[in-house]
């Protein structure tokens, strides 16, 4: 690798030695900063690299075959699994029916309340997820105004689970779209009118379309954003257990050993949006200006 | 409103219309369009985009009217003034194959009607686009996509059309090629059609009248023969431009084979190099600079000799125009002071105007448009 580096390094500042003799310039670089900024390079890339993969493959030290498949098998473990896959995807669809108008609104819209809302949107994205969780405790908790109010179970209930996933996972979802309805042209839907069509219409029939990358990778970020959610969740509805609270309690009693089996589940879900992730990145959406 | 020969025709009116940004005012603007094609001309910045986005309703007046007709559509929606906008980039959308894009306007009731599908297609055979129905809008070259989003705003039979520099995106073949067919193409619609451009040659080739602005104001208004006539010759560097060219005749194909033309102009038949079909109307422009005057009947390759008067002379620092005139056939030469001394020309006499038959350079034909 190191080899590899220093041909390729010296290649370029042959190169570019050319350059600068042809154009008379008297500032060469010189040999050791090029050289020396690849090999630094390449060792930050090294080091991020192993240090986010070498867990994963630690997980293999940790896993007992016979153990695993019992650990597998326990119904609380199922059970968490399904709760999680349900009410995440139950979020997802919360946050896209207010997100992806929301995303739309910050796209387009210039005015100084879109920079209030722009503000409020990233709020949950820095605000520790366990703060969220006793926030919204403590607007939907039993003795709070809306639970006196309401006759509904918001806390240790699967409502808990979506009010404190919808909340946390929502900037992942608006983020991107956001960012998707940028980068389609403004003309598109000013052609769209001069063809007659209404702005509804618009939204649906060319906006949705032309943003449909954008759509699709906040769907699954907030998706395995809300998969992933703790923090909140736990201050909200640690009952019924969720995936995360699962693997938290798991590994509370019985340490690390006990809760692999639940991680190899959530890495399992973890490679499957991965894989779409790549699909999309590869599968490019050309547009036509 | 009907027309001569008792057509229904549209009129779009403009009446004192303003619009003020922060580094450019445009108008007070008041013009008529009536069912033509208006070339507005003008350098960037002096407010010809402005003024058809404001036909289409993309931006509001500050102050006046727009009227087609006598329907008031200043305060209408973009989407509820049935207009056709071809904008410099066909803006064809993506996600829709070609077929798609020019039904995008349609509603799905139309789209199985049965009028609507001859009209469709009729529109697809003029523009002769059948052959890339089914293909990707990636596909094609930029007068194809052009050509996609004339069709596209074609079919909905909109009562105006307007178009932004639709031929600036296109390589200088496909354009000299669009260009060539447009006129035909929009003159058939019968509706008040506004064409932006800074191109000259969209001028001769498509314009029935001519709006120069200059810096937000119309510097002049009227039909090509009229500004060449116009003894009011602005200072303005656009309008130079555009007319430099001197001369602007319209005639009749009376023969034209092995590429050599004959056009009847007025009395006078002239050769051109070139190959049209007979009996249809052709526009040429001849450059001031490629007429030589002369005394005597000269024997001479120049294919075209007519006798003509002097009417005018108007000197320029080392140059002179000559204006002159024969039986329906108006010219203008340029010669240098020294010759003009030289010939000892004057107002009211007679003289042999000459040039070459590759001087006219063809620019528009129509076979039997109205």
């Amino acid at each position: 690798m190191y080899l590899y580096c220093r041909n390729k390094s010296r290649l370029n500042i042959v190169k570019i030695n050319d350059m600068n003799r042809l154009r008379n310039n008297n500032l060469s670089p010189s040999r050791i900063n090029v050289s020396g900024f690849n090999f630094l390079l390449v060792i930050i890339v090294t080091i991020l690299g192993l240090y986010i993969t070498y867990p994963i493959f630690g997980l293999i030290y940790l896993i007992e075959p016979s153990n695993l498949l019992n650990s597998l098998i326990r119904i609380e473990l199922f059970d968490s699994l399904l709760l999680s896959l349900t009410t995440s995807t139950i979020s997802t669809l919360v946050i896209a029916i207010f997100g992806i108008p929301l995303a739309y609104v910050l796209a387009r819209f210039k005015s100084k309340i879109k920079f209030i809302l722009q503000i409020i949107v990233i709020f949950p994205l820095v605000l520790p997820p366990l703060v969220s969780g006793t926030l919204l405790l403590g607007v939907f908790g039993p003795y709070s105004y809306l639970g006196r109010l309401i006759p509904i179970e918001f806390t240790q209930s699967i409502i808990g689970i979506i009010i404190a996933q919808t909340y946390v996972a929502s900037p992942f979802l608006i983020l991107p779209v956001q960012a998707a309805f940028e980068a389609v042209p403004e003309k598109y839907e000013i052609v769209a009118r001069t063809l007659g069509k209404k702005r509804g219409y618009i939204f649906v029939k060319v906006l949705i379309p032309l943003a449909k990358k954008g759509i699709i990778i906040g769907l699954l970020m907030s998706w395995i954003r809300s998969i992933g959610e703790l923090g909140a969740t736990m201050m909200m509805s640690y009952n019924p257990h969720t995936i995360s609270i699962q693997i938290f309690e798991d590994s509370a009693i019985g340490g690390i050993r006990n809760s692999v089996a639940g991680i190899v589940l959530v890495i399992l879900i973890a490679v499957v949006v991965l894989t779409i992730f790549i699909l999309i990145r590869k599968q490019h959406v050309r547009f036509g200006w | 409103m009907l027309d001569l020969d008792g057509n229904c025709i549209m009129v779009l009116n403009i009446i004192n219309v303003t619009k003020k940004f922060d580094n450019f005012s445009l108008g007070p603007i008041n013009t008529i369009f009536d069912n033509n094609i208006t070339v507005v001309i003008g350098s960037t910045g002096s407010g010809k985009t402005t003024l058809i986005n404001l036909i289409a309703g993309i931006l509001k007046p500050d102050t006046g009217q727009i009227m087609i007709d006598t329907i008031d559509i200043t305060k209408q929606a973009i989407e509820e003034r049935k207009i056709g906008y071809v904008f410099q980039d066909p803006l064809l959308f993506p996600h829709l194959n070609v077929y798609d894009n020019i039904l995008f306007g349609l509603r799905k009731k139309e789209r199985k009607l049965k009028e609507k599908i001859t009209y469709t297609n009729k529109i697809i055979d003029e523009l002769g686009i059948h052959h890339l129905l089914d293909r990707n809008i990636n596909n094609l070259s930029g007068g194809e996509r052009q050509k996609i989003s004339l069709a596209r705003m074609l079919v909905l039979n909109p009562n105006i059309i307007l178009l932004d520099e639709p031929l600036s995106h296109i390589d200088p073949i496909g354009r000299e090629k669009l260009r060539r067919e447009l006129r035909s193409i929009l003159k058939k619609q019968m509706v008040p059609t506004i064409y932006v451009t800074h191109f000259e040659e969209d001028v001769y080739s498509l314009a029935d009248s001519i709006i120069i602005l200059e810096n937000g104001k119309i510097e002049q208004n009227g039909t090509f023969e009229d500004l060449l006539n116009n003894n009011m010759r602005s200072s303005s560097e656009f309008t130079e431009k555009i007319l430099a060219v001197g001369n602007y005749l319209i005639g009749e194909v009376i023969y034209s084979q092995h590429n050599l033309t004959k056009v009847k102009v007025g009395e006078n038949i002239l050769h051109a190099i070139g190959k049209f079909s007979c009996k249809s109307q052709i526009g040429m422009i001849v450059k001031r600079e490629d007429i030589l005057l002369s005394r005597e009947k000269i024997i001479t390759s120049a294919r075209n000799i007519i006798f003509v008067k002097i009417i005018d002379m108007r000197y320029t620092l080392n140059m002179v125009d000559v204006y002159l005139r024969s039986t329906n056939l108006n010219l203008v030469a340029r010669i240098t002071k020294d010759a003009a001394e030289e010939l000892e020309i004057t107002i009211g006499e007679h003289i042999y105007a000459i040039f070459k038959a590759s001087a006219p350079h063809l620019i528009r034909q129509e076979n039997n448009l109205h």
